[in-house]
């Protein structure tokens, strides 16, 4: 009796090692984070791969970053492929009107803090001083879901009395990947006329040195509007959503994440000034913009 | 001359007289040359505060006169040249401020007004040439209206509380608070 007493205590402790080994050891949960791809999935996958494995730490779950071509996003996220989504503002209100996302946080990059704008350049001293020299000219946009690189300058346009579709020569978006840079490139050197470009790349250009900024003319500019966004799915856990917004919102300029063996700085990896808590109706400009535009979510044929 | 206690006394007085008197004149003397030596570092304060105001009108008159032609981003660029050149001039700080102001972006406005403020509170105050009082007192009272009410239903948004503090910073300073 006593040997079956002790040998069921002997199995009990096993048991309970056991369960508590798994506890203390096993694998933590997996989040998917859905990436809009900026300008290479290659140059995506570097700036956000720190932030990705900061969240993870910060937050005790795995994370897992999903590239995700622009084009493609709504498909992959209605499928369930990922929780969390980073994509451009307009994306945001892709994905809010269709599926119910909700705001996160706002990446800040720039003058203009969480947001930046759009506007449309001329080479100086080309003749194009204004924004009605550029009926019959050669035009560049950006890719056609970018708020500053396509949707605000062709606001401008219509709101001048230009339709981009009759009144220009013609008007193309350059090829492959980096389309903001190719366009600014292809007006100084004088490939396009006039091109629609985000104030962000052309900040970032002249502070890094590639151009000058006295070689351009500003035809027109957009009002400020916000840019890449945070966002999660509906009926995330609210607990994992609460951890993910203080994560990003806590996020200074030294924290670091080990990427392959190597600590590398989050903030500088990602090409970011930090985040800010924005309101959904801080996007309301986008959307009156897309209406305007006959962009989705409200394009109608 | 020595020939009583009296006479001896008389003399001692009169060396100590002497001495006292010397000693006072140049006492004096010296007090003057502090004066002196304080006028002329007020001069030299003075001298260096037209000579900054008058460097300030010439580095940042370009940017003045793009803002003033009505091209504001052009002196935005502009403008983020010269901060990093000169990291520690208020000035172009507060000329951010009022073009980012006129561009709509009124938290980034105030955030550059309260750089410029805290690196120096010559812009605060309407006795100095380079006061810009009055536009940072209407900042203020459009940021309360508007930003404020935000923030008021929006208690847990953290960027809005942090422009409220930035704002009520801006206060404090125009009521005489120091940094």
């Amino acid at each position: 009796m006593r040997l079956l007493h002790l040998t069921g205590c002997a199995l009990l402790m096993v048991v309970f090692f056991l369960v508590s080994g798994c506890k203390g050891g096993g694998k933590r949960q997996v989040v998917k984070i859905g990436y809009m791809t900026c300008n290479s999935e290659e140059e995506t996958t570097q700036r956000f791969t720190p932030l990705t494995k900061y969240l993870s730490d910060k937050v005790g779950v795995d994370f897992v970053m999903v590239p995700v071509d622009t084009n493609d996003f709504d498909k992959h996220f209605k499928n369930g492929e990922f929780t969390f989504t980073h994509t451009n503002s307009v994306l945001y209100v892709v994905l809010r009107e269709n599926h119910g996302v909700e705001l996160l946080a706002a990446e800040k990059r720039g003058k203009f803090g969480a947001r930046t704008a759009g506007a449309i350049i001329a080479l100086k001293g080309s003749g194009i001083e204004k924004l009605s020299d550029i009926k019959g000219k050669r035009m560049a946009f950006g890719p056609m879901l970018a708020p500053t690189g396509y949707m605000a300058e062709y606001d401008l346009m219509l709101a001048a009395g230009i339709n981009p579709e009759n009144d220009l020569g013609h008007y193309t978006i350059p090829s492959g990947s980096f389309k903001h840079e190719k366009l600014i490139y292809g007006v100084l050197y004088g490939k396009y006329d006039v091109a629609a470009a985000p104030m962000m790349d052309i900040e970032v250009m002249t502070r890094e040195g590639k151009i000058n900024a006295d070689d351009f003319v500003i035809l027109a500019q957009s009002k400020p509007i916000p840019y890449c966004t945070f966002a999660v799915a509906k009926g995330t856990d609210p607990a994992l959503v609460k951890k993910v917004k203080g994560a990003l919102m806590a996020l200074k300029p030294n924290d670091t994440a080990a990427v392959d063996g190597e600590l590398v700085k989050v903030m500088k990896a990602a090409w970011i000034d930090g985040y800010e808590e924005l309101l959904d109706s801080d996007y309301d400009s986008i959307r009156e913009m897309a209406k305007r535009v006959n962009m989705p979510p409200y394009q109608k044929y | 001359m020595f020939k009583d206690t009296f006479d001896k006394t008389c003399w001692a007085l009169l060396a100590i007289s002497i001495s006292a008197l010397i000693a006072m004149l140049a006492l004096n003397s010296s007090g003057e040359g502090k004066g002196a030596a304080g006028l002329g570092k007020a001069v030299e304060r003075e001298m260096a505060y037209r000579a900054r105001v008058e460097l300030i009108g010439k580095l940042y008159g370009p940017v003045e006169m793009q803002r003033a032609a009505g091209k504001r981003q052009e002196a935005l660029l502009k403008l983020d040249e010269l901060i990093r050149k000169y990291p520690g001039e208020a000035h172009g700080h507060i000329l951010q401020g009022q073009i980012l102001m006129e561009m709509g972006a009124l938290e980034e406005s105030i955030s550059s007004y309260v750089d410029g403020v805290k690196l120096n509170g010559d812009y605060v105050d309407k006795k100095s040439p380079l006061s810009r009082r009055g536009e940072i007192q209407k900042i203020v009272v459009d940021a309360i209206n508007s930003v404020g009410a935000i923030a008021a239903a929006n208690p847990d948004n953290r960027t809005l509380a942090a422009t409220v503090r930035k704002v009520n910073y801006l206060k404090s300073r125009l009521a005489g608070g120091c940094e």
